[in-house]
């Protein structure tokens, strides 16, 4: 990658990173800070909702009750692509692994995510316009499950 | 609507109707041909197609493992980022039969689609589509409710 392009990217990679450490850190204000509130069309696709968040103060209304949701939370990118669409224009494509625990003393539950977003910048800052959490299909998840127990086998079992 | 927004309306539902005739050489040509790097992130893919040939061996074992494809688009939204980039959302219900001995009854599923398409001198073209059904527990939910519903004799 040439230093040029690295530098295009590394904002929008750099913006995502920090959302990410958002969640982590439950830290809401930062993480609706990160999102462009003005935008009306602003979309988010929750995994888990099967209606998306339309507008800039509903995705706030939304990622503050998330954070209020959970004790824990950790996010971990295992890909991340950024891409440089126009000047002021990027969008990224990631893979995310999430965890989450509701209430001190419960198990926490966890999986694997892919992320589609489009980011504005807007006076020097890289901010979200769209967000699409996307988890491998149910039946496909499943499966991976039981293979996992196959893959096990009888020896830790009983 | 405007004339960037109906055309790119106009492509999705191509690409959607695509599935009737399993017709994934067309699918093909609605994306972005000088895209060095689409994305395309099938929900039955354990791992995201990353590239043209990742693609296109998803797109050959899809004619093999299906016999039987639908697909309807509806909730379609786009917004115009750029002159010529546009964000589009949309849900996607398919009914796919397998093919082969172990073929059952159709399966189907709902699924948000997350596209950007831009405008080539083709046309609007797809350069990353990512397909995000709900949630393992949240379908497992939707299958309880759907059983109580019977129960309490309720429509969902």
């Amino acid at each position: 990658m040439s230093t040029s392009f690295a530098a295009e990217l590394a904002p929008i990679a750099a913006a995502c990173n920090a959302f990410w450490q958002a969640w982590s850190a439950r830290d809401d204000a930062a993480l609706v800070n990160l999102w462009d509130l003005d935008d009306a069309a602003a979309t988010y696709v929750p995994a888990d909702a099967p209606d998306r968040i339309l507008g800039g103060p509903a995705i706030a209304d939304y990622l503050r009750q998330r954070v209020q949701d959970f004790q824990d939370i950790r996010m971990r990118p295992a890909i991340l692509k950024p891409r440089r669409l126009k000047a002021d224009l990027g969008a990224a494509f990631a893979v995310l692994d999430w965890a989450h625990r509701r209430r001190a003393g419960e198990l926490p539950v966890g999986g694997t995510i892919r992320v589609a977003a489009v980011l504005r910048q807007s006076e020097e800052t890289w901010r979200f316009c769209h967000y699409a959490e996307a988890p491998v299909a149910p039946l496909v998840e499943l499966r991976q499950f039981y293979q996992r127990i196959a893959a096990d086998g009888h020896e830790a079992w009983s | 609507m405007s004339d960037a927004v109906a055309a790119v309306r106009a492509v999705i539902e191509e690409y959607v109707g695509c599935a009737a005739t399993m017709d994934f050489a067309r699918r093909r040509a609605l994306w972005d041909a000088d895209e060095p790097e689409p994305i395309l992130c099938p929900e039955e893919a354990a791992e995201p197609l990353i590239g043209w040939q990742a693609m296109d061996g998803y797109w050959s074992r899809s004619r093999v493992v299906m016999a039987d494809l639908k697909a309807k688009a509806a909730h379609i939204r786009i917004t115009l980022l750029a002159d010529d980039i546009a964000w589009a959302t949309y849900d996607n219900r398919w009914i796919a039969t397998m093919a082969g001995p172990a073929a059952e009854a159709p399966i189907a599923a709902d699924v948000r689609m997350n596209a950007l398409l831009r405008k080539t001198a083709a046309g609007w073209r797809y350069f990353q589509l990512v397909e995000g059904p709900v949630d393992l527990m949240t379908m497992a939910r939707q299958a309880a409710q759907r059983r109580a519903a019977e129960l309490f004799d309720e429509e969902i």
